[in-house]
């Protein structure tokens, strides 16, 4: 009985225009959000949930460059090599929300995931592209290359290996297996290592060819980035 | 991470995820009220709005708060005389015939009860708030709610079964 009455009286209401009813609640919605700077909060927010080895190792990179600085000795072989682990372990965490099935959480949340991705890899990019700065000045007092072809020799590497975990990060490969970027950045370290260690050096003249690398991968670190947000978005939709 | 969206999500919670649901029935309670179709949306409008802006801590007391907004919102409204004394959805809008005369005769029914015979009956078994609630928005104790609604409810039968007219 009491159905029946709650039918009759429903069947009797007018329904409210729904196009009207759904600008209000988007815009309500907006509203309550509050007026506190959503993506400057977001990115904030973010920064603390990265986990700490990936401070802990852009500091410990930092530490030996400064100890190369403290001792007047050369440490850019030892610290392009560390470069790719950094940039690694960065792209790993950054995707974590993927690999631990926490997508569909953080995508019904009213920050999209595609937000919260774009929020890790500004503040984690903010902290590296600092640390990258400041390394070049460190690490090029010693090296004898000069603070811009240090901070190019410094850069290739750390962008490789970004450039390669991202692309890994999209395969199902990379997503089930977490030591998968561990092994990418392993390659790229060893290759500096060669390079420095076994003394392959450009020759006179051709030192130009780390600017150049340097900006191809600054372009292809850019596509990169560009695509794992459009994939994220396929991913939802 | 899961810290970092619960407290986002904690404060969008208390104000905004309740508007799916609650958006319908305050605009059904504002319509019955006002009898006025642009006039009822307009008012569910500037309830949530007027929600929004007030100093409401979560209590568990939601609905009670916006329903006493809304309240105060039509009975403003009706003082200004803006509502039609007929519904403004008399014509059946391409209902079928028999759906738009039950439409009719539920309104005819629900014109002939007391404002406040209509305003239990709504929320009660149209939004089916609980006892609780209604006590709280109508200040009725619920030993006094609990007999009126069975009478509202008896009468409400009565008048759809006499065709909307008392006997």
């Amino acid at each position: 009985m009491n159905r029946e009455i709650k039918m009759q009286l429903l069947s009797a209401a007018p329904v409210p225009d729904h196009r009207k009813k759904d600008r209000f609640v988007r815009a309500y919605r907006k509203q309550c959000r509050g007026g506190r700077g959503g993506t400057f909060d977001i990115i904030r927010s973010q920064m603390g949930y990265i986990r700490m080895p990936v401070w802990l190792l852009s500091l410990a990179v930092l530490i030996v460059a400064v100890w190369g600085l403290y001792k007047d000795r050369e440490v850019i072989a030892a610290v392009s090599a560390i470069m790719p682990f950094v940039s690694g372990i960065a792209v790993f965490d950054s995707a974590r929300s993927g690999r631990y099935g926490m997508t569909e959480l953080e995508s019904v949340t009213y920050v999209s995931e595609r937000g919260v991705l774009f929020a890790r890899f500004v503040s984690i990019g903010i902290v590296h592209i600092a640390l990258l700065l400041v390394l070049a000045v460190i690490a090029g007092r010693q090296s004898g290359y000069g603070y811009m072809m240090t901070g190019a020799m410094l850069t290739t590497p750390y962008l490789i290996s970004s450039a390669l975990c991202m692309e890994l990060e999209r395969t199902a490969l990379g997503r089930r297996n977490a030591l998968s970027a561990i092994a990418v950045s392993a390659a790229v370290s060893g290759v500096m290592l060669l390079i420095q260690v076994e003394g392959w050096q450009l020759p006179e003249g051709w030192q130009w060819v780390w600017y150049a690398a340097a900006a191809v991968l600054i372009v292809i670190e850019y596509a990169e980035i560009r695509k794992t947000f459009r994939w994220e978005e396929y991913a939802w939709n | 991470m899961l810290k970092s969206i619960i407290q986002y999500r904690g404060r969008y919670n208390s104000r905004a995820m309740d508007i799916e649901e609650q958006y319908d029935k305050i605009y059904r309670f504002c319509y019955y009220r006002v009898k006025n179709k642009e006039t009822a949306e307009d008012l569910t409008q500037e309830t949530f709005l007027r929600f929004l802006k007030s100093p409401y801590e979560e209590r568990g007391e939601r609905i009670r708060y916006l329903y006493t907004i809304a309240r105060n919102l039509c009975t403003e409204e009706m003082r200004r005389e803006r509502a039609e004394e007929l519904p403004d959805d008399v014509s059946d809008d391409g209902l079928e015939a028999e759906k738009a005369a039950e439409k009719a005769q539920v309104n005819l029914a629900l014109g002939r009860m007391s404002e406040e015979d209509r305003e239990l009956l709504i929320l009660r078994y149209m939004n089916e708030e609980s006892l609780r609630d209604i006590s709280r928005i109508t200040g009725l104790s619920r030993f006094a709610l609990y007999r009126k609604l069975n009478r509202v409810k008896k009468e409400f039968m009565r008048l759809m079964e006499g065709g909307g007219t008392h006997e």
